[in-house]
């Protein structure tokens, strides 16, 4: 009976919290259709349709299910390269050079004269090499394949209203991962 | 049985405006069978293609949840109101013409039956 009350109590939770967060979204759905139709006013009716859709377009925005603790943040940030965050590559920086071997090169007799003399081709190649690939690390410090903005379906160049419209469905999206339907918890009744 | 954490795409059944906002937040996919995750309604679209494409969404191991406009879902409110399956989550939405009623909502509607049979 106690258990059937907290249950019920539960239940009348969630329902409140759900109508609560229909609402939200329907706010932010709103302002998202006032910018897209702004955008519409600028860049033309046509260039918004169906017809403008990418027939390749891949998803970058996953949903993710609650029992993992990957969050919508986590998934996109995992699609889309942070250069912030990423991992500082091992050769450091866009102009960094091998340090040369001065104690080496002093200490040793006359092979590490001639091991001065071979080294330096050695290591200006390595060197070359080395800076060739700090470059290469430096501009994609990952590997991860970074996805092309949705936005760009529509327009190079896309005006504010439009950035606005696709922050506002984004915030869409938020809410209805946070939405924990109400009628799931029934099941277990 | 396709694992939770395979069904990661939000599908979208909506009118033009509600489909295109949301391929602008980045929910648009389309596999290599050249098979969308979305479908735009609008008043050439038959009532069997929308049943065709809802029901094809809520097979798809793929799909964690499908959003739909709730006039949509209201040309196929049977076949709405029949789905119980935990994957994929149909959520009904609002479209830019046709305000949220919670009246209609299938998942409240189920809530309210549940409460129904509970105080019989």
């Amino acid at each position: 009976m106690a258990d059937n009350g907290s249950t019920l109590g539960e239940t009348l939770d969630k329902v409140d919290t759900y109508l609560r967060l229909q609402s939200e979204i329907a706010q932010e759905l709103r302002k998202g259709f006032m910018h897209l139709a702004e955008a519409k006013y600028v860049l033309g009716p046509d260039t918004l349709s169906q017809f403008s859709y990418d027939r390749r377009m891949q998803a970058s925005v996953f949903c993710s299910s609650k029992s993992e603790d990957l969050d919508l943040d986590a998934a996109v940030r995992e699609i889309h390269l942070d250069p912030i965050h990423a991992e500082p590559s091992s050769m450091a920086g866009l102009r960094s050079r091998k340090p040369v071997r001065k104690e080496d090169s002093e200490g040793e007799g006359g092979d590490s004269s001639a091991d001065a003399i071979r080294q330096p081709g050695e290591d200006d190649a390595k060197d070359i090499d080395s800076n060739k690939m700090s470059d290469v690390a430096a501009a994609s410090p990952t590997l991860t394949f970074k996805k092309k903005d949705p936005i760009f379906m529509f327009s190079g160049f896309p005006p504010k209203s439009l950035r606005d419209a696709q922050s506002s469905f984004k915030r869409v999206l938020d809410i209805v991962q946070s939405v924990d339907l109400p009628s799931s918890s029934n099941d277990r009744m | 049985m396709a694992h939770q954490k395979d069904r990661s795409l939000i599908a979208v059944i909506g009118d033009e405006d509600t489909v295109t906002g949301l391929l602008l937040a980045g929910v648009g996919h389309v596999d290599s069978k050249q098979k969308p995750n979305f479908i735009v309604v609008d008043a050439k679209t038959t009532l069997s293609t929308l049943e065709d494409a809802f029901i094809e969404f809520t097979k798809r191991k793929d799909i964690g949840i499908i959003l739909i406009n709730q006039h949509v879902a209201d040309d196929i409110r049977s076949l709405v109101d029949e789905y119980h399956q935990a994957f994929p989550t149909v959520l009904e939405i609002p479209s830019k013409d046709h305000p949220y009623d919670p009246a209609k909502d299938s998942v409240l509607k189920r809530v309210q039956k549940l409460f129904g049979d509970d105080q019989r």
